[in-house]
């Protein structure tokens, strides 16, 4: 379970540099093969100014952060997912990557205690939030 | 209004290579996804997919229609029951809602068992009238 005097605590905030080969080897795990996501031509011509990141992808760079709260926590559940944007993320951008955990919930469940803790993974370039997305995660313990 | 529905995401059947290739891709190699004992022991009944793959196959179902035009702004799931190894995944989604500025759309994802694995909302955003696509507001075509 995640300590709860970490509520409100923040990660270091890591740039990520998002290229083209990312998007692709990520549209072809969740089986998109939409032109925009591999062939530039196709996404200069709906208009972006290159490669779009899919809506989810950003769900990928927890992976680019540590996350101290979430050490040794155990098997952990996705609960609820949100992305909100203010502009699609896009490649060959450098983007300010921060996770905060916003609240820590406990709730016995019969025999079982079920800890809800939220999360915000804030994406910002040129110091303006680009991209939030929302985790819910669920740990449980019998 | 009238609901108009997109077209449906089907994969067969969750394969080996599906978990793997997501597992690769995000760096998410936990033992619910990748150990069936620890699955087991965690009360289901074999490995489970991510459920963030499910969350990213789901958004082929409006991928085809985005532009610089027309993009999203809110995009969310519950994930309600797990999707295991070998499963079938259906995915539906239809518009609920269009004006010449937003879409609303709502989707469902569905094993083979009929269990609902996946719902979620997503709302997209635009010069919709302007839009060659399904998005586009009834009142202009």
């Amino acid at each position: 379970m995640i300590d709860e005097t970490w509520t409100g605590a923040t990660s270091e905030v890591v740039k990520i540099t998002i290229t083209r080969e990312m998007i692709a080897s990520y549209t072809k795990a969740i089986d998109d093969d939409t032109s925009i996501y591999v062939d530039i031509a196709s996404a200069k011509k709906a208009g972006y100014q290159d490669i779009p990141a899919p809506p989810t992808m950003p769900i990928i760079f927890w992976s680019f952060i540590n996350v101290p709260w979430l050490e040794d926590v155990g098997p952990v559940v996705h609960g609820k997912q949100s992305f909100s944007y203010e502009h699609t993320l896009i490649a060959n951008r450098t983007y300010d990557c921060v996770i905060h955990l916003k609240d820590v919930k406990k709730k016995q469940i019969n025999r079982e205690i079920m800890q809800r803790s939220n999360h915000e993974l804030l994406l910002s370039y040129n110091d303006c939030i680009h991209a939030t997305a929302r985790t819910t995660l669920l740990i449980v313990k019998k | 209004m009238d609901r108009l529905v997109l077209p449906t995401i089907y994969i067969s059947k969750i394969k080996e290579e599906h978990i793997a290739t997501y597992g690769e891709v995000s760096n998410d190699f936990n033992p619910l996804h990748f150990d069936k004992k620890a699955a087991k022991q965690a009360g289901f009944s074999d490995r489970i997919v991510h459920g963030m793959m499910t969350m990213g196959i789901s958004t082929k179902l409006i991928s085809p229609w985005l532009s610089s035009d027309c993009f999203i702004k809110e995009y969310e799931s519950s994930f309600r029951y797990p999707l295991l190894i070998g499963d079938s995944l259906h995915i539906y989604g239809e518009i609920a809602e269009r004006t010449c500025f937003d879409a609303r759309i709502t989707f469902k994802g569905i094993n083979q068992h009929s269990q609902i694995i996946i719902t979620g909302k997503i709302l997209v955003e635009g010069r919709l009238q302007d839009s060659p696509s399904l998005l586009k507001p009834p009142s202009s075509t």
